[in-house]
């Protein structure tokens, strides 16, 4: 299978702007606005045609030209550039993605032979986590966080960044001693581990066998049920990320690209008690899931 | 109208909203791209699902009221 073009070579960059004390205000309003658990404004797209401005909120304003692919930003006054890079990686350049038409999703994604495996959720769910699990036994991760699909089918999935973000007491329990890890961003305690032979990274890609929806709640056992169409639709697209609602043109295509993939993959919904004990029995029951899904065929 | 299995899901752009249907929904939104009336809307599905044609006819009838609701039929 050939790598993809775009995702291996993007080589998207921004340049620094200036620092300033406060966001600029803008005319308009945005397209589109992120809420954190608490109902507060952490993040907004404003459109002033052909220029988008990606802002997150007392951080930073990031700048983008799609057709170009330039990106500048303007940083709040005592802000990290480790979290403006954090930022630009993980959400501006998939967002960037997204506007041209590609399906990028919020997921985590391993490989186990020829094939992928998906793990989607809102964030401390567990998709890291068992990213990690299956790479440290012999199945390498090709994605921790953002994971370009192309919809041609059979789906596939595109490797990405070569590295997880773990919580402290994940490493501590599923990573050897001793284990190297890196500060990324000042807003969250998670560190990087890049990949090596202890943590492989899989730079292939892959067609997904299936895909895992991390649900909430505090079930007693490990429950994998699989989920129907429209359902598997509905959990691709609220991962799906999205720059601009209100283009019509990319919006139903990415809709129609997420159509295909949720009626392609196997889709189940994954719930399991929380604890790194029980790690080993989810990867099996994902196997066997996964191995039963393709022997029917 | 785009098919996710056995399942169909519709995107309303204008109004930016979305709708699954489940086998049946996707069934009779089918019949009706293809210019189906209510009552040939039943006669298929009555052959289709093991239902009675009271129940089917309440159904439907349910169905073709929540997408006229939602602006995405129109009486002909």
């Amino acid at each position: 299978m050939k790598p993809s073009r775009k995702f291996f070579s993007a080589g998207l960059d921004f340049n620094v702007s200036g620092t300033v004390d406060a966001h600029r205000d803008l005319p308009m309003p945005p397209v589109l606005s992120w809420l954190d658990p608490t109902g507060r404004v952490w993040g907004e797209v404003f459109l002033d045609i052909p220029r988008y401005t990606i802002r997150f909120c007392n951080i930073c304003d990031f700048r983008l030209i799609p057709a170009e692919e330039t990106v500048s930003c303007e940083i709040l006054a005592g802000n990290s550039i480790l979290d403006v890079e954090h930022l630009f990686h993980n959400t501006v350049v998939p967002l960037l993605w997204s506007i041209q038409g590609e399906s990028v999703y919020h997921a985590s994604c391993v490989r186990v032979g020829e094939n992928a495996i998906v793990f989607m959720g809102a964030s401390g769910r567990g998709k890291s986590t068992l990213a990690t699990e299956f790479a440290l036994n012999g199945y390498p991760f090709l994605s921790d966080d953002v994971l370009p699909i192309e919809d041609e089918m059979p789906a596939t999935a595109c490797p990405h960044a070569a590295s997880v973000r773990l919580w402290s007491a994940t490493v501590d329990a599923l990573l050897p001693p001793g284990r190297e890890v890196e500060a990324y961003s000042t807003y969250t305690s998670k560190s990087r581990i890049a990949a090596d032979e202890v943590l492989p990274h899989s730079t292939e890609p892959a067609r997904i066998a299936a895909a895992f929806v991390l649900v909430g709640g505090e079930p007693n056992k490990i429950t994998i049920r699989k989920m129907n169409g429209r359902s598997a639709h509905a959990a691709w697209l609220e991962n799906m990320f999205l720059l601009d609602p209100t283009d019509q043109k990319v919006f139903g295509s990415l809709f129609g690209k997420t159509s295909s993939i949720a009626g392609s993959v196997p889709t189940y919904s994954l719930n399991f008690p929380r604890g790194f004990a029980l790690l080993p029995d989810v990867r099996n029951q994902i196997l066997d899931t996964v191995a039963r899904c393709e022997t029917a065929g | 109208m785009r098919g996710v299995g056995d399942d169909a899901v519709i995107l309303d752009l204008e109004a930016g909203k979305y709708f699954g249907l489940n086998d049946v929904g996707a069934e009779v939104w089918k019949l009706l791209e293809a210019g189906s009336t209510l009552s040939d809307i039943n006669a298929t599905l009555v052959t289709e699902f093991d239902i009675d044609e009271k129940t089917l006819d309440g159904d439907t009838t349910k169905l073709l009221e929540s997408l006229l609701a939602a602006g995405l039929v129109v009486e002909a």
